[in-house]
C-alpha cells in the first residue's frame, strides 16, 4: 500500500471513530401547565421540563392566542425556567420555549382555556400558614362547580425565599412599614417593618413583588417600588414630588392645623399641615396620569368637616381647596332623648356625607368635594351635649345609649338649625330562626352576625353575634333604624353560609333557609417537607360582589388539623 | 492402615497360597438428641420448631423422621392420640401445638419422637423422645388510650382493650377496667361496643371522664374460662384546661416602637385561636369543644386605658381611619378567653398578656396604630 493511500485510510478510520466517544442520551423538552384546567381570568404556570439538558440553560418563552403574543413574566427570580400568564379570554394558547446553552429541541404545547364556570361558584382561597412554618402566604382563585363535594389536595404553599433588604433616603436608613405584594397573586402580600437601619427581611414568593413603603417619618413620601426582586439593591426612597396649596373657608380665609393628605395611584403622601394662612406644604410619590385624592380635615374646634375630592390633579401646580357655604352651628345644650326622657352620659356619633360642600383645583382640573362628617361626643350628666363645633350639615346621630343600647336617629337637618333634642328611638325586637335546605328543620345553635352598614359602620358600630336556641331561633334587639348586612352560619354545616344584605329589625326576615353546604376539602403541604401543616388558616373569600373589608370576610374558613387537612363548607351552586 | 496391615500381613503369610480377600469397613449407628425449646411455658397453639443434633462416626448423612403426638399427661404412648398431627423429615421440625386432642379434649402435653438413619441404613438406638408439658393459653391482651381533648380534666378519654384467646376463643375471655385515681378524685366509665377488627380479636371500649387533675391509672385485666388473666396499665396524666393561645393575628403587629399605618378601612382578626378545649374557627359536631371569646378594645389618640368596644364580640373589628384624624395613634387590642374566663392580670399598659406557660402564649395582643 503506498503511503497516500495509507494516510488516506488512517484519516478515514480517526474520522470514523471521532474524538469523544459513543453519542450521550439526547435532550428532551416537554412544557407542563399549572392548573392544568385553566380558566380564564386565572393566572397559569408554564414551566419547562428538560431532561438531559447539559449546562447551565436559559429559556426562551413565547405565547400566543387568537394570533397575538400574550403577555407573560418569569415565575422565579433566579431562573426563567417557569413563566405566568393570566388568559384573558377562553380558547387555545400556544406557548413554545426554546432552551439556550444546549443542543435541545425546541417545544411547544397548546393549552386550553376555559370560560369561568357561569354556575359555579368564584371564589378565592386564602392560606395564612403557621408563623412557625415561615412560608408565604397562598391565595388564589377558586371555581367551585355544584352537584357535590369536592377535594382541592394537594394545597401546595410555596416555600419561597427569605428576601432581605434595606430602605434609605438620602443614604441614612429609614424605618417603615412594607408591603410587599406577589405578581400574579396581589390579595397575598407580606408586610413587614424596616428597622431605624433601614433592614427588613421577610420570606416571600419567589417572585418579582409591588412594594408600599410607608415611612414612620411621616414628612418622608410613601412610594411604591414596582417589580422589586430579593436581592435588589436597597430601596431609595425619593424626595418626591413637593405639593403645595392652600386650605379656605367660604370667607376665603385660611384654615390652619388643617391635615392634608394624598393618595396618588392608591399611595397615601406624607400628610401636610396647613400654616395660620391655610398654606400647606407636602411630599408625595406621583406617578403622572394617576388619580389623586386630596383629603383636608381641619381642626374639630373649626366645626368644618373633612374634604374629599378625586381627580387627576396635576400636583405640580397649587392646590387649592375651598369650603362651601353653610353655617358652623353649636351643638352645646342639645339634649340627647328618647321617649322625652333625657339620656345622661349618651355617646353620640354624628356621621354624615354630603356632597358638593367644597371644591378643590389645581387651576386647570376642579372637581366638587364631599364633605364627611364624623364626630363623636358624650352627653352630660343632664343628658345634654357639650359646647360642640359642628357644620351645618346633614347628619345621622347614632346614639349608644349604653353599651349594649345603640340607637339611629332620623336626619338632623342642621343647615336649617339646631334641634333641641337628638330623638333616638328606642331598640327593636326582632325574632329570626333558620332552617337546612337539605332537611327542612331548624338548625339548633345557629349564628348570626350582623356587620354594620351605612351610618352604623360610618360611627364605627361593632359587629353582632346572636346564637340561636335549641330551635334555632334567634331573638333580639338592634337599633332602630340601623342596617345590618345580615350573616348566617352553622358550625355543624348541616346549612351552608347565607348573606341577606341590608336588613333592619323591621326588614330581618322570621325564617332563612341555609343553603345546601357543598364541602370543600384539601390538605396542605409544602414541597420538600414531608410533615403536615396544621393550625393554618384556611379562609374562602369572596371575590366578587364585594368592595373595601367586605372582600376580606371570609364566607367559610377553618384551621388545618394535625395532619394539615381542612373541610370548609359553602353554599352548593348546583347543577343546570 | 490397619486394612492395609491386615490385608498385607494376609497377603504376606499366604503368598505361597494362590490368591488375596479384604473385608469392609463396619458402618457404626449414628446417634440422635433433640434440642430442647426455650424453658419458657408452651401454650396451646403455640408454633414451635425443634432441631435434631446428629453424629455419625463415619460422617454419613442422615435421614430424620419425626412424629408428633398431642397427648395428656405423662405423655406415654397409651397417653396420646394414635396419629400424630404432623411429622417431618429434615433436620428442623416446625409445628403448631394443637388446642384440642383428636377427641377434642384440650392437649396437655406433647410426645415428640425422632428416628435417624445413616446411608447405609444403620438407624439410631435408642430413638430420642421429647415430652413437653403444655399449659392454658392465657388470653392476649393490647391496650390504648386516645383523647380529643388534651386529656384535660373532665373530658371523655376512649379507652381500648383488643383481646384474642386462641384456645379459649375471643368471646369466652372478660375484661375490667380497674381505676386509680389521684386524690380520691371521682371519675365515670362507660363502656361502649366497638366493632371487631377481625374475626380473632374482639375490641372492647370504654369511655373514661376524669374529675381531678394528676396521674390516673386504669389497669385493664383480660380473663379466660380457667381463670388465667393479662393485665395491661394505661396510664394518662390529666391536666387542668390551658388559656387559650392567639395562633394567628392579622394584619401584621408591629414590633415595640413602630405603628402600623392605616391608610383605608382595616379588619383587624384573630383568623386561629388554639385551646384545649375552646377554639376558634369553631369545630363542627363535637360536643365538648366549644369557641373562643373575643373582647376588643380601643385607646383612642388621647391615651388613656383601653376601653371595650362594646357588642365586639366576634374574631374582627373594622377600624375606619376616616374616624380619626391624620396622624393619630389609636391603639386596638384584643383579648381572648375560654370557658374559665381567667381574668388576665396583666397591667393596662402591657401590649401584650400571658397567663400561661410558655410566655409566647399570648392571650392579649395590641396593635400600635397610626391613621393616614
Amino acid at each position: 500500500m503506498s503511503r497516500a493511500v495509507f494516510a488516506l485510510v488512517l484519516a478515514a478510520m480517526a474520522s470514523a471513530c471521532g474524538a469523544e466517544g459513543p453519542p450521550g442520551p439526547q435532550c428532551d423538552v416537554g412544557i407542563t401547565f399549572s392548573p392544568a384546567d385553566a380558566i380564564t381570568g386565572v393566572q397559569v404556570r408554564a414551566t419547562a421540563v428538560v431532561t438531559n439538558g447539559v449546562g447551565v440553560l436559559d429559556y426562551d418563552w413565547q405565547v400566543r392566542h387568537a394570533g397575538a403574543d400574550v403577555a407573560f413574566t418569569s415565575a422565579q427570580t433566579s431562573s426563567s425556567q417557569a413563566i405566568v400568564f393570566t388568559p384573558a379570554e377562553a380558547g387555545t394558547y400556544d406557548v413554545r420555549v426554546s432552551i439556550v446553552g444546549a443542543s435541545c429541541p425546541d417545544a411547544s404545547s397548546t393549552l386550553n382555556v376555559m370560560d369561568d364556570n357561569p354556575h359555579g361558584l368564584s371564589v378565592r382561597l386564602h392560606v395564612t400558614p403557621p408563623p412557625d412554618l415561615d412560608v408565604p402566604p397562598l391565595d388564589k382563585r377558586l371555581s367551585i362547580s355544584g352537584g357535590g363535594d369536592v377535594d382541592i389536595s394537594p394545597v401546595t404553599l410555596e416555600r419561597g425565599v427569605r428576601a432581605s433588604g434595606s430602605v434609605v433616603s438620602a443614604g441614612a436608613g429609614v424605618s417603615a412599614y412594607l408591603r410587599l405584594v406577589p405578581a400574579g397573586m396581589p390579595d397575598a402580600p407580606v408586610e413587614t417593618f424596616s428597622d431605624a437601619t433601614g433592614a427588613f427581611s421577610a420570606r416571600v414568593l419567589d417572585a418579582p413583588h409591588d412594594v408600599l413603603v410607608i415611612p414612620t417619618d411621616e414628612t418622608l413620601a410613601p412610594q411604591i417600588f414596582a417589580g422589586w426582586n430579593p436581592g435588589d439593591p436597597p430601596l431609595e426612597l425619593a424626595t418626591g414630588q413637593t405639593v403645595s396649596g392652600t386650605v379656605r373657608d367660604s370667607a376665603n380665609i385660611g384654615v390652619a392645623n388643617a391635615k392634608v393628605q394624598l393618595v396618588i395611584g392608591g399611595v397615601p403622601s406624607a400628610i401636610g399641615t396647613t400654616t395660620a394662612t391655610g398654606a400647606f406644604t407636602l411630599h408625595a410619590a406621583s406617578p403622572p396620569g394617576a388619580d389623586v385624592t386630596v383629603t383636608v380635615t381641619p381642626p374639630a374646634a373649626t366645626g368644618l368637616p373633612r374634604l374629599v375630592a378625586t381627580n387627576t390633579f396635576a400636583v405640580n401646580q397649587a392646590l387649592t381647596v375651598r369650603y362651601a357655604s353653610f353655617p358652623i352651628r353649636n351643638l352645646g345644650g342639645v339634649h340627647v332623648r328618647r321617649g322625652g326622657v333625657a339620656q345622661p352620659g349618651a355617646r353620640v356619633s354624628l356621621v354624615g356625607e354630603v356632597a358638593s360642600e367644597g371644591t378643590i383645583t389645581d387651576g386647570s382640573l376642579t372637581s366638587q368635594a364631599t364633605a364627611v362628617i364624623r364626630a363623636t361626643i358624650i352627653a352630660d350628666g343632664a343628658g345634654a351635649l357639650p359646647p360642640t363645633a359642628m357644620p351645618g350639615l346633614t347628619v345621622t346621630a347614632v346614639v349608644a345609649v349604653s353599651p349594649s343600647d345603640l340607637a339611629v336617629s332620623s336626619p338632623i337637618a342642621l343647615g336649617t338649625a339646631v334641634p333641641a333634642d337628638i330623638v333616638v328611638p328606642a331598640m327593636s325586637s326582632f325574632t329570626s330562626r333558620a332552617q337546612a335546605f337539605v332537611t327542612g328543620v331548624a338548625i339548633p345553635g345557629v349564628t348570626l352576625e350582623l356587620l354594620p352598614i351605612g351610618d352604623l359602620a360610618a360611627a364605627g358600630a361593632p359587629t353582632l353575634r346572636f346564637t340561636g336556641d335549641a330551635t334555632g331561633q334567634i331573638t333580639g334587639l338592634l337599633p332602630t333604624g340601623g342596617h345590618y348586612d345580615a350573616r348566617w352560619s352553622d358550625a355543624e354545616a348541616i346549612g351552608a353560609p347565607f348573606v341577606d344584605p341590608d336588613v333592619s329589625a323591621q326588614t330581618i326576615a322570621s325564617m332563612y333557609v341555609l343553603p345546601k353546604p357543598l364541602f370543600v376539602t384539601g390538605t396542605l403541604s409544602v414541597p420538600g417537607n414531608p410533615n403536615p401543616v396544621p393550625r393554618a388558616a384556611v379562609q374562602i373569600l369572596p371575590r366578587t360582589m364585594c368592595t373595601g373589608v367586605a372582600c376580606d370576610r371570609p364566607i367559610a374558613e377553618a384551621a388545618t388539623d394535625d395532619l394539615g387537612t381542612f373541610s370548609l363548607a359553602v353554599p352548593d351552586p348546583g347543577t343546570r | 492402615m490397619k486394612c492395609l496391615a491386615l490385608l498385607v500381613a494376609v497377603c504376606g503369610t499366604l503368598a505361597p497360597l494362590a490368591g488375596c480377600f479384604y473385608v469392609d469397613p463396619i458402618n457404626q449407628r449414628p446417634s440422635l438428641t433433640i434440642d430442647q425449646p426455650s424453658s419458657d411455658p408452651i401454650y396451646r397453639a403455640d408454633h414451635l420448631t425443634l432441631t435434631a443434633r446428629a453424629n455419625d462416626p463415619e460422617g454419613q448423612y442422615i435421614s430424620y423422621r419425626w412424629r408428633a403426638y398431642a397427648c395428656v399427661s405423662p405423655a406415654e404412648p397409651a397417653d396420646c392420640d394414635r396419629d400424630p398431627i404432623t411429622t417431618g423429615t429434615t433436620q428442623t421440625f416446625p409445628f403448631d401445638v394443637p388446642i384440642h386432642r383428636a377427641d377434642g379434649s384440650p392437649t396437655e402435653a406433647m410426645r415428640i419422637d425422632l428416628e435417624g438413619s445413616d446411608e447405609l441404613g444403620a438407624t439410631s438406638k435408642p430413638d430420642p423422645v421429647l415430652k413437653l408439658a403444655v399449659n392454658n393459653r392465657p388470653p392476649d391482651l393490647a391496650t390504648r388510650k386516645t383523647s380529643r381533648y388534651s386529656y384535660v380534666v373532665g373530658t371523655p378519654v376512649e379507652l381500648y382493650a383488643e383481646v384474642t384467646d386462641l384456645d379459649d376463643g375471643r368471646d369466652a375471655v372478660t375484661v375490667t377496667w380497674t381505676v386509680s385515681a389521684p386524690s380520691q378524685a371521682a371519675h365515670d366509665l362507660v363502656e361502649f361496643a366497638v366493632p371487631d377488627p377481625d374475626a380473632i380479636h374482639h375490641t372492647y371500649g370504654a369511655r373514661f371522664t376524669p374529675h381531678g387533675t394528676g396521674e390516673w391509672t386504669v389497669d385493664v385485666t383480660a380473663t379466660d374460662p380457667l381463670g388465667n388473666a393479662t393485665t395491661s396499665q394505661l396510664t394518662l396524666e390529666v391536666a387542668d384546661d390551658r388559656p387559650p393561645c392567639l395562633a394567628q393575628l392579622s394584619p401584621i403587629v408591629p414590633p415595640a416602637g413602630a405603628v402600623l399605618p392605616l391608610t383605608e378601612p382595616t379588619l383587624f382578626s384573630a383568623p386561629v385561636v388554639i385551646d384545649d378545649l375552646d377554639v376558634y374557627p369553631p369545630h363542627a359536631g363535637d360536643p365538648v369543644l366549644g369557641t373562643a371569646r373575643f373582647v376588643w378594645s380601643l385607646q383612642g389618640p388621647s391615651g388613656g386605658p383601653h376601653v371595650a368596644v362594646a357588642g365586639a364580640t366576634t374574631n374582627s373589628l373594622v377600624i375606619d381611619p376616616t374616624a380619626y384624624q391624620p396622624g393619630d395613634v389609636v391603639e386596638v387590642r384584643v383579648e381572648i378567653y375560654d370557658r374559665n374566663n381567667v381574668t388576665l392580670l396583666c397591667p393596662d399598659g402591657d401590649a401584650t398578656c400571658s397567663m400561661s406557660t410558655p410566655s409566647t402564649c399570648l392571650q392579649r395582643q395590641t396593635w400600635r396604630t397610626v391613621m393616614r
